[in-house]
């Protein structure tokens, strides 16, 4: 609880940075919907390195010990990676109503945008959890960023594409190609990291 | 594959390669071609001279089967006559009638095109613009559409001379096979990779290591030699392109692995870590360097649907030069490597003596 409470702060304190920035520039009304949606996933983008760094550092090592004897790597990042989803879908919903509250909302597609908000939270968890589980075996919580941002790039490019797609009533005919290449990679990067925690595991 | 990297006999092969496009590809000539023609401009009915400047041509002057057409994407026409000022300058003479085959030339922009036997077909596109001025000068001739002129090829060898590119299309023998190398030696950086997770041998991690490095080091050139050329083409050393884009995320990529290899003190867990790494980073750099630059516009050749050569861009005498290139690079790409490779069992050997 206690962990789940300070994302939300990180994440309100984030929005209020942001919106008295643009305020303090007279840009907190209209904002307008690139904008937006950039400013929007560049908080989740930082949220998501803030939140997951930690979901290895925070146990010590005699409690990994009694995990490695108790359960196989594989359920760990199963769970490690669902427990994170989980973590990034509320996140990002949190920030997308204060951001409609704050900045107001150009979504009119809800359902697209809920679909891309989950993929997004998918994303997030599936590479930073394999990317933060070899930032802590390295001893070094600092290299997530480094390790990770790189790799989140194109996936992030594709994400900012697909929720353009809810601020229109109608979809394009793009819409399911974005879709499928996120869904794609979204699997690889599934696959990719129950195939290769179990080396990391095994030390 | 220890044995491999101290035989000799593929390091002479990929050496011959370097010659032949380092002398080849830089002291052949380009084909001739047209640099610039004046005036730019031209109006309805007039009588004009049109003096085209031509690059590496030898014109003499007892050459009188020269031939010049000016061309649209809807007409062609004859110059009324056409004669070499000197061995780089032609000029043509055109009447520019009121319209051809009844549709007015207004506005139109015409290529122009040089040929004789021994030049072949020279074109400059967009050449001159056709303007509506002089109204009361011309008599409103009508005239029909010439027939295109056959495409002549020159007869002395040379490398296309492509507008925009000119003399920088010799690039394609150093810039290409940066990417070509790069790819390759990142390959083998994944391979080496995955048999060390399966074979926990330690030369394995040596191989992922200095390819890597390797591959970081080709792909540095491969942006360097990429700027120079975007800056003689499209005016800017940067502009915003998928593949630039793509290739600097990916060097970002590899520079974290080299940053995490040096974060780590303990042999086996960095060998296992950065593995894991290597393995996990290759397929997403596989997805920028293959996949976003198709899904995207670019301004390489083959751009939006395919980022490869298609046979327009690389025509034969090209590809003569550009195979060995790309063949030369990658050899000498993965000879530094052996050296490297050399280097860290050498010096793991003398660590091992002195403890």
């Amino acid at each position: 609880m206690y962990g789940i409470a300070s994302v939300i702060l990180y994440v309100v304190a984030i929005i209020v940075v942001l919106y008295l920035s643009l305020a303090s520039q007279g840009a907190n009304k209209n904002i307008e919907v690139k904008y937006w949606n950039v400013l929007f996933w560049i908080m989740l983008l930082f949220a998501a390195i803030n939140t997951i760094a930690k979901s290895f550092i925070q146990e010590n090592s005699s409690k990994y010990l009694y995990y490695y004897s108790l359960v196989s790597p594989l359920a760990i990042i199963l769970s490690k990676m669902i427990y994170n989803a989980l973590l990034m879908l509320s996140i990002a919903i949190v920030s997308a109503l204060l951001f409609a509250l704050v900045l107001g909302s150009p979504v009119q597609n809800i359902g697209v945008y809920f679909i891309v908000i989950l993929l997004g939270a998918l994303s997030f968890s599936f590479l930073f959890t394999l990317v933060s589980s070899i930032a802590s075996k390295a001893g070094n919580i600092g290299l997530t960023a480094i390790l990770g941002l790189p790799l989140i790039v194109i996936i992030l490019i594709y994400l900012m594409k697909l929720s353009r797609e809810a601020f229109f009533a109608q979809t394009s005919e793009n819409f399911f190609k974005t879709l499928g290449i996120i869904i794609l990679f979204d699997f690889m990067l599934f696959m990719l990291s129950i195939i290769l925690f179990p080396y990391l595991w095994r030390d | 594959m220890h044995s491999i990297f101290k035989q000799w006999w593929w390091k002479i092969v990929g050496l011959i390669f370097l010659t032949i496009i380092i002398i080849g590809g830089l002291y052949l000539p380009l084909n001739p071609g047209i640099i610039n023609t004046t005036p730019d401009t031209v109006a309805i009915g007039e009588q004009v001279e049109l003096k085209i400047q031509t690059y590496n041509a030898t014109f003499s002057k007892e050459d009188n089967h020269i031939q010049a057409y000016i061309k649209s994407k809807k007409h062609i026409l004859q110059a009324d006559t056409a004669f070499v000022i000197d061995a780089n300058q032609v000029a043509a003479i055109f009447t520019i009638p009121y319209e051809i085959d009844s549709i007015s030339l207004t506005n139109t922009s015409f290529d122009i095109i040089v040929l004789d036997e021994e030049h072949g077909t020279l074109t400059e596109r967009n050449a001159i613009q056709v303007q509506n001025t002089n109204i009361e000068a011309l008599d409103m001739k009508s005239v029909q559409s010439a027939t295109a002129p056959t495409v002549l090829k020159a007869k002395k060898f040379g490398f296309p001379n492509r507008e925009i590119l000119q003399e920088s299309i010799r690039n394609l023998f150093f810039h290409v096979p940066m990417w070509f190398g790069m790819v390759f030696l990142l390959f083998f950086s994944f391979i080496s990779s995955i048999l060390y997770l399966g074979k926990n041998e330690n030369k394995f991690d040596i191989y992922a290591a200095s390819a890597a490095e390797g591959g970081l080091l080709f792909g540095t050139l491969g942006i360097i030699t990429g700027m120079c050329w975007a800056t003689f083409t499209w005016g800017a050393p940067w502009p915003n392109d998928p593949k630039l884009n793509g290739a600097a995320i990916a060097m970002l990529i590899y520079i974290a692995y080299a940053i995490l290899r040096k974060s780590i003190s303990d042999p086996i867990r960095k060998a296992k870590v950065s593995a894991v790494y290597n393995i996990f980073a290759f397929f997403i750099y596989l997805a920028f360097v293959f996949i976003y630059p198709r899904l995207t516009d670019s301004l390489h050749p083959g751009n939006g649907g395919n980022p490869a050569f298609s046979n327009a861009d690389l025509d034969n005498r090209l590809r003569m030069f550009f195979y060995p290139a790309v063949m030369g690079w990658s050899i000498l790409g993965f000879w530094l490597v052996s050296l490297k490779i050399r280097y860290k069992f050498a010096h793991q050997k003398l660590i091992e003596i002195e403890s």
